[in-house]
């Protein structure tokens, strides 16, 4: 009677065990799957952010472009801009917040800009120029301000 | 020297702008425009822009008793070599360009006075 006590007990004591342990390593398995997603999640954004800062690389060259005069690169170097806005765009949306309407809008600007420079009226006048100059300078600064957004919610999510 | 002739480019500039210079067209071959400012004692200015393709040279030049004596000149295709800033270089080619734009404007007319123009011409039915 008292070896079969015992047994249930042991049986039971082992029962306990092997459910704490499993219970244990499902926990330890969903805590790695979100740090691991976690972490996919981290290196999405930081893409994110490398990315953005290629597009505002490409955006200073363009307004170097611009300023030279250089109309046959700042056709092709804007082109690259919109497309890769483009792209980015639905690759990093979620990461985008409130700057996918203001990606948009600078999107649809560089197309008007690359429109203006395939098919413009040269030679431009010095009122078309300053006003090329000024949208360039525009869509630099909008690009900066969306990867500085960037950036800092990069960080503040590291925090 | 050249340096010089930057600070009195930005000086030019300033006085076509307010249509203190009499500029007039210096005829020249069909790739490369020309205009000329005549000052007192002799002194002139002259301004060149030499365009093929997508280069653009423009090259102002100081001129007494009808010789060039100084010029320096911007390139939008510049190389930009050791120690030369790309900035610098960018900055040159915008101010020499504006002048340009500036003079051309003084003898041909600009935008604004094509549309003015068109509105006088508009009113006259």
């Amino acid at each position: 009677m008292i070896l079969h006590d015992w047994f249930d007990w042991s049986n039971s004591g082992v029962g306990v065990t092997g459910l704490a342990l499993t219970v244990g390593a499902i926990w330890q398995a969903t805590g790695a799957k979100n740090a691991a997603r976690e972490a996919r999640e981290a290196v999405h954004q930081r893409n994110a952010a490398d990315s953005f800062a290629e597009i505002m690389r490409l955006a200073e060259q363009f307004t170097t472009w611009v300023e030279c005069e250089r109309w046959a690169e700042a056709v092709v170097q804007i082109r690259e801009i919109s497309l890769r806005l483009a792209r980015d765009k639905g690759e990093f949306s979620r990461f985008l917040d409130s700057d996918a309407d203001k990606l948009e809008e600078v999107e649809s600007d560089c197309r008007k800009l690359a429109g203006l420079l395939h098919g413009g009226a040269f030679p431009l006048g010095s009122r078309a120029k300053r006003d090329l100059f000024n949208d360039s300078l525009a869509i630099a600064h909008e690009i900066s301000g969306i990867l500085g957004r960037i950036r800092a919610r990069a960080e503040m999510e590291g925090k | 020297m050249s340096e010089k002739l930057d600070q009195l480019a930005q000086e030019l500039l300033e006085k076509t702008r307010n249509n203190k210079l009499g500029w007039i067209e210096v005829e020249s071959q069909s790739d490369r425009e020309e205009f000329s400012v005549a000052l007192e004692k002799e002194y002139s200015f002259h301004i060149v822009r030499v365009v093929s393709g997508e280069y653009r040279t423009i090259a102002l030049q100081l001129w007494r008793n009808q010789f060039p004596r100084l010029e320096a000149t911007a390139r939008n295709w510049p190389s930009v070599g050791a120690g030369e800033d790309m900035q610098q270089v960018v900055k040159k080619f915008r101010l020499y360009s504006d002048l340009f734009d500036a003079v051309r404007e003084s003898v041909y007319g600009s935008d604004e006075t094509l549309g003015e123009v068109e509105q006088l011409l508009r009113k006259i039915g």
